[in-house]
């Protein structure tokens, strides 16, 4: 059904009921805006960036690594799962990905930032509105008459809008009745899906479609090029200032923040064996669940990396079960153990000679209880993390080592009998370090604060000097805690 | 609530009332946008901005006229002060007879779409001056103003959008009718 109209009306009438969804982000960019966050741009990052990132996280591992490898007593450990490999490779991902790293949109439009001021609003005509909305409303009459609605319906309709309309004028209309009216428009623009589900369609072929008058053709192409020619230099113009813009902008915010940390410390050991003497390897043993707390200090590298310090305080503990004990004249001490109690002989339960004892004596009276192993450190972690996800709530992969340093060294005798400390282990490194990866979810919940929970798994590398028993300790961390932006 | 509420509680810088606004207002003053820009990325930067400005300037709504009718005026004025900083309105001067053809068309086959990338398609001040214009109401003394430009070059350059547009449909037209459209 072809038919004549002027361009005027064929836009005006397609146009009139027009309203499109914005995307679903669009709201939260206005609200982190209105927080005062700096805004998202469209922003090249320079090549040296995206590989530092890459960089100090392969250097960071490589450094660990080679340390263990060639440090001494470390023969059986392997070397630290250091988070650099998936790191390395997360970080080209998300470059690859990253929305804000690339101008690829065709006009290359960088947006302005707000100082616009409504100039204006005086020239404007009081009654536009009244009668923009009759026209609209004539129109609406006359294309839902081409779509075969029943004219009751229509004027229903009418009369509700253009009621609507009246007491918009006079201030008292109440938002659920906006509301209402909304939903018939919504109503009644579902009909043409297209109205509300707008596709924007690519620049496709202009040139296809661009057949211009002969006599005019030329003269308009001249003048869009020179549109062309000078958009381009003000686009140039405007990306150099808006780089400017941003380094201003970055070097105010600030990069530093403070973090409180409690933990729930779960250790354990990825083998069998025991670092107190290797009769008891094959024992089982109970590790304890501790708590840790500490501070933590972390500083924003750039827009992805994040280097974080502080200083824990933990403890690991564990037992060694199905010990027996017994009091003799010549008592034998363990193999790693200073044994400050030198009257009390500990062995292994399944020991061959029980009867007899390990120095031939007899034995006249054996108890059974266990052996609690506790060792306190601080720790100093020295970390990178690395964003992938950084909004009001945000994801970030975790590596780095930590050195602990011990402050506590003790072996207890546990059993109903006889509770008491009989020495401290002589195989304890003073310093060791621990290879740690963990993944960090955190959710800002204030300007400057947010909360923090960063499950993080810590192997620890050369906690014993010489002989570990084929002892491999490690420990999970769930690092819970609150950090304040200063 | 209110809209008079909702406004006075968005001056208190209140989230959730600017929430409620936006959800409001966003559909409407998106439509604004997609038709004042050039492509889909820039009409979102406009409409976010828009907002921002919106909500910093609520203060200034003197509760005179409608407030739809108050934020779709700062909206397209926000928009047209970018494209002042860029310079678009620079540009020589050219006079054509002001004329408003008729174009045949098939109701069916023209697209919402499609009128809106060739909308967008439209050099940037052809773009503004139709949209102001045609959709808008404004005259072409409200517009030589807004865009410091001369009330004939307004004229001038609302014929040449006219014609790129009609252009564009009528080819588009004969294209369907050439090679039927899979659809």
């Amino acid at each position: 059904m072809s038919e004549r109209k002027n361009i005027d009306r064929l836009f005006q009438e397609k146009f009139k009921d027009f309203e499109a969804i914005p995307p679903k982000n669009a709201w939260n960019n206005i609200l982190s805006e209105l927080d005062g966050e700096k805004k998202k741009r469209r922003f090249i990052a320079p090549f040296w960036l995206k590989l530092s990132g890459i960089a100090a996280v392969f250097l960071l591992g490589f450094l660990t690594a080679t340390y263990f490898i060639s440090g001494p007593g470390t023969g059986t450990l392997t070397p630290a799962p250091m988070v650099n490999s998936g790191n390395g490779q997360d970080n080209t991902n998300t470059i690859h990905k990253d929305k804000n790293g690339s101008i690829n949109d065709k006009n290359g439009i960088v947006p302005e930032p707000v100082n616009a001021v409504v100039t204006n609003e005086n020239t404007l005509k009081g009654n536009r509105n009244a009668s923009g909305f009759n026209s609209e409303a004539e129109t609406t009459a006359q294309k839902e008459h081409q779509n075969h609605v029943p004219k009751q319906y229509k004027k229903q309709r009418h009369t509700h809008i253009a009621a609507a309309n009246g007491r918009k004028k006079s201030n008292a209309v109440s938002a659920d009745k906006l509301f209402a009216e909304r939903n018939t428009n919504e109503g009644s623009s579902k009909n043409n899906g297209r109205f509300k589900q707008f596709n924007f369609k690519k620049n496709n072929t202009i040139a296809n479609y661009i057949v211009m008058p002969k006599k005019d053709s030329s003269e308009i192409a001249t003048i869009e090029e020179q549109e062309n020619t000078l958009e381009k230099v003000q686009k140039e113009k405007f990306l150099v200032a808006e780089k400017k813009k941003i380094k201003d902008k970055e070097a105010k915010v600030s990069r530093w923040s403070v973090t409180a940390l409690t933990t729930p410390i779960f250790f354990s050991s990825t083998s069998k064996g025991s670092p107190i003497d290797n009769q008891f390897a094959s024992n089982s043993k109970d590790y304890e669940n501790t708590m840790s707390y500490g501070l933590g200090l972390r500083y924003e590298l750039n827009d992805k990396l994040t280097l974080r310090t502080g200083i824990n305080r933990l403890a690991f503990e564990y037992n060694t079960d199905n010990i027996v004990y017994y009091e003799s004249s010549n008592a034998r001490s363990l193999q790693n153990v200073n044994q400050t109690k030198n009257n009390i002989q500990i062995q292994n339960k399944d020991y061959n000679n029980l009867a007899t004892g390990p120095n031939g004596e007899v034995i006249e009276k054996m108890n059974s209880g266990s052996l609690t192993q506790r060792m306190g450190y601080i720790e100093v972690p020295m970390e990178l993390s690395y964003k992938l996800i950084d909004k009001k709530f945000g994801v970030a992969l975790i590596g780095g080592f930590s050195t602990l340093f011990l402050n506590q060294n003790k072996i207890d005798l546990v059993s109903p009998e006889l509770n008491t400390t009989i020495g401290e282990a002589n195989n304890l490194n003073n310093v060791h370090v621990s290879s740690n990866i963990g993944v960090g979810v955190k959710y800002r919940f204030a300007k400057a604060f947010e909360a923090n929970f960063e499950p993080t798994f810590k192997y620890q590398l050369n906690m014993f000097s010489n002989d570990a028993g084929n002892f491999k300790p490690y420990l999970f961390g769930l690092y819970t805690g609150v950090s304040y932006r200063f | 609530m209110s809209l008079e509420q909702l406004i006075y509680e968005c001056r208190n810088n209140d989230r959730k009332a600017q929430e409620q606004l936006y959800k409001l207002l966003s559909q409407k003053l998106y439509a604004v946008c997609m038709k004042y820009s050039r492509n889909y990325a820039e009409a979102e930067d406009n409409l976010q901005d828009g907002f921002i400005l919106l909500f910093k300037k609520i203060d200034q709504y003197q509760f005179k006229g409608s407030f739809e009718g108050w934020a779709k005026r700062l909206m397209i004025n926000n928009i047209l002060q970018k494209y002042r900083n860029q310079g678009v309105y620079e540009l020589v001067n050219d006079n054509i007879i002001d004329q408003n053809p008729t174009v045949d068309f098939d109701d069916e086959d023209v697209s919402l779409d499609y009128l809106i990338s060739i909308i967008q398609e439209l050099p940037d001040r052809y773009r503004l001056v139709f949209n102001l214009y045609v959709m808008d109401d404004y005259s072409h003394k409200e517009i030589a103003e807004m865009l410091n430009i001369t009330i004939g070059t307004s004229k001038s350059n609302l014929a040449r959008a006219r014609m790129i547009l009609k252009e564009k449909i009528e080819l588009q037209q004969h294209n369907r009718k050439v090679v039927p459209s899979i659809q």
